[in-house]
């Protein structure tokens, strides 16, 4: 079930909610869904949007929610996803289709106590761009995987990712990056940087980036990087007063601030540095 | 009028013995120059008081006003009234030099810093050390030239007013306008809060700025001579030679091996 704002009930039906063409809405538009299910978001061409969704469980042993996106040309979508912590065992099935000179950016918060988590997105039409930041954080036992798959159908398509596993207690985070370039696609742009971050010694991090390549005339890179924080960072943020949990937090607030940053609701940004806080 | 006291402290890096057995008082307003050829453990007697996790202290001990320093943890130190300007401070991305400044100032003072009077004093104290104008929105040393790390260390000094400061080689690496910059404001600071001086250094320049009230010689690990500024002469003219033939300490330059 989709809940939203009285103002864009005309635009859902059921689970498929559709915003026309030319429409450009400066406030973001706020949802929450619930139950599994699948729901279909379409963003008609040149309009300009901001999602912000939130995905509320129940205390079911299992949910799987199923969610589209398909974004038409020229259009320009932010799409804030948020996965809460109460459900006990979530699948998050995402597909984001995007066509010529479209633009979307994706940010994930992925909070639910053990999560696998698939996003598919797809570059299909020229000077389709797209940019994903996911962050994960795990503590106790809880086990979280995140796939993010991107793959350009067209030239001059971009595509980067940056996302951020933080681990603790005996949690285990994967974060795996895959973007494939097809043959033909000429000049596309395709970059991934994965962190991992490690804060007790049983928990792990997996970062898994691939890159896979069928056309010569494009720019690529990714960089992986997993580890506990420097002892002389923390050392030097110590010897100015900060205690070793202020330190700590203060580090890892510099990996996800920049993702944060980009969520326009304050209160959620607040809620999330609570729960992300609490966990570390 | 506070008192840092250093008895006797023998300090290892890795299990290799540096510093073997170093006795130092200073008291507020005093400023100690330690000089010495490289390699003597300088560096580490200025690691090993701020209590860098990388350096073990084997014996001796550290007392400020009576407490003992070498029981705290690194932040406690700090809160206590210690600060170290580092040779080699650690780069925090993501982390903006104003957010830490703040956090620091709450953490060694005890108390809420209101926004609008801290914005004012930090921007006074970049301007005063001639640095970016944009330094409190970047990220703590992140992409800062060697110069411009040594001076963030300075402006941090100036901002969090503590009881001792030690400085390591905090004119390395800096050129003449930087290296005048740092030493007049060093040495208005101290005229201003009189607080102590632990000053380590391997050449004179910064001493022309800077004056010691106490000049100390290590060398091997050991401070084996103390005089007045007539010692910075002495060295300026014919090095460390002497010392090792008037003391009769045969001891290795290790930078004129190198």
């Amino acid at each position: 079930m989709i809940q939203l704002l009285d103002t864009y009930q005309n635009w859902l039906n059921q689970n498929t909610f559709v915003v026309p063409k030319n429409s450009v809405i400066e406030v973001p538009i706020h949802m929450t869904l619930s139950e599994n299910s699948e729901y279909i978001f379409n963003v008609e061409s040149n309009s300009q949007v901001t999602f912000i969704i939130e995905f509320k469980a129940s205390l079911k042993d299992l949910e799987t929610i199923v969610l589209t996106l398909n974004v038409k040309q020229n259009s320009h979508v932010k799409y804030v996803l948020i996965s809460e912590e109460k459900s006990f065992k979530t699948r998050i099935n995402q597909t984001i289709q995007i066509e010529k000179d479209a633009n979307v950016h994706v940010i994930s918060g992925f909070l639910s106590q053990n999560l696998e988590a698939d996003l598919n997105v797809n570059l299909n039409g020229e000077n389709a761009r797209a940019m994903v930041n996911a962050i994960v954080v795990s503590n106790d036992q809880q086990q979280q995987t995140v796939d993010v798959h991107m793959t350009h159908f067209a030239p001059y398509s971009y595509g980067d990712m940056y996302n951020v596993g933080i681990s603790n207690g005996y949690g285990r985070v994967t974060l795996n990056g895959i973007e494939k370039i097809e043959k033909g696609m000429k000049q596309a742009n395709a970059f991934q940087t994965l962190k991992g971050i490690i804060l007790s010694d049983f928990s792990m991090v997996d970062v898994n980036p691939i890159l896979l390549i069928d056309e010569y005339d494009v720019k690529a890179g990714h960089g992986a990087t997993v580890g506990k924080i420097e002892e002389q960072q923390l050392y030097y943020l110590q010897s100015r007063g900060l205690s070793k949990i202020e330190a700590e937090k203060l580090i890892i607030k510099g990996y996800i601030k920049p993702i944060l940053d980009e969520i326009n609701d304050q209160d959620l940004v607040d809620r999330l540095e609570t729960t992300i806080y609490e966990r570390i | 009028m506070a008192t840092l006291e250093i008895k006797n402290i023998h300090v290892s890096v890795e299990d290799k013995q540096i510093l073997k057995g170093v006795n130092l008082t200073v008291q507020s307003g005093e400023i100690h120059a330690i000089m010495g050829p490289n390699g003597t453990g300088k560096s580490t007697l200025a690691s090993a008081l701020m209590g860098n996790p990388k350096y073990e202290v084997t014996e001796g001990e550290v007392t400020l006003d009576q407490e003992d320093v070498l029981d705290m943890e690194v932040d406690e130190r700090a809160r206590a009234g210690l600060f170290l300007a580092m040779q080699y401070p650690a780069e925090v991305p993501g982390v903006t030099n104003s957010d830490f400044m703040r956090q620091a100032m709450r953490a060694t003072s005890g108390k809420d810093v209101n926004l609008i009077d801290f914005a004012m004093s930090y921007e006074g104290a970049i301007k005063d050390l001639k640095m970016r104008e944009d330094l409190a929105h970047r990220y703590l040393n992140e992409g800062f030239s060697g110069g411009e790390r040594k001076r963030n260390e300075i402006l941090q000094l100036k901002m969090l007013k503590p009881k001792f400061a030690i400085l390591d080689e905090i004119d390395s690496g800096l050129d003449v306008d930087a290296l005048r910059i740092v030493g007049h404001s060093v040495s208005d600071m101290i005229a201003e809060d009189k607080f102590g001086v632990i000053l380590i250094t391997h050449y004179q320049r910064i001493l022309d700025y800077i004056k010691p009230t106490h000049v100390h010689i290590m060398i091997d690990g050991k401070i084996v001579l103390t005089g007045g500024q007539e010692l910075i002469e002495k060295i300026d003219q014919s090095g460390y030679d002497w010392v090792r033939e008037e003391l009769g300490i045969d001891f290795e330059d290790k930078e004129a091996n190198q």
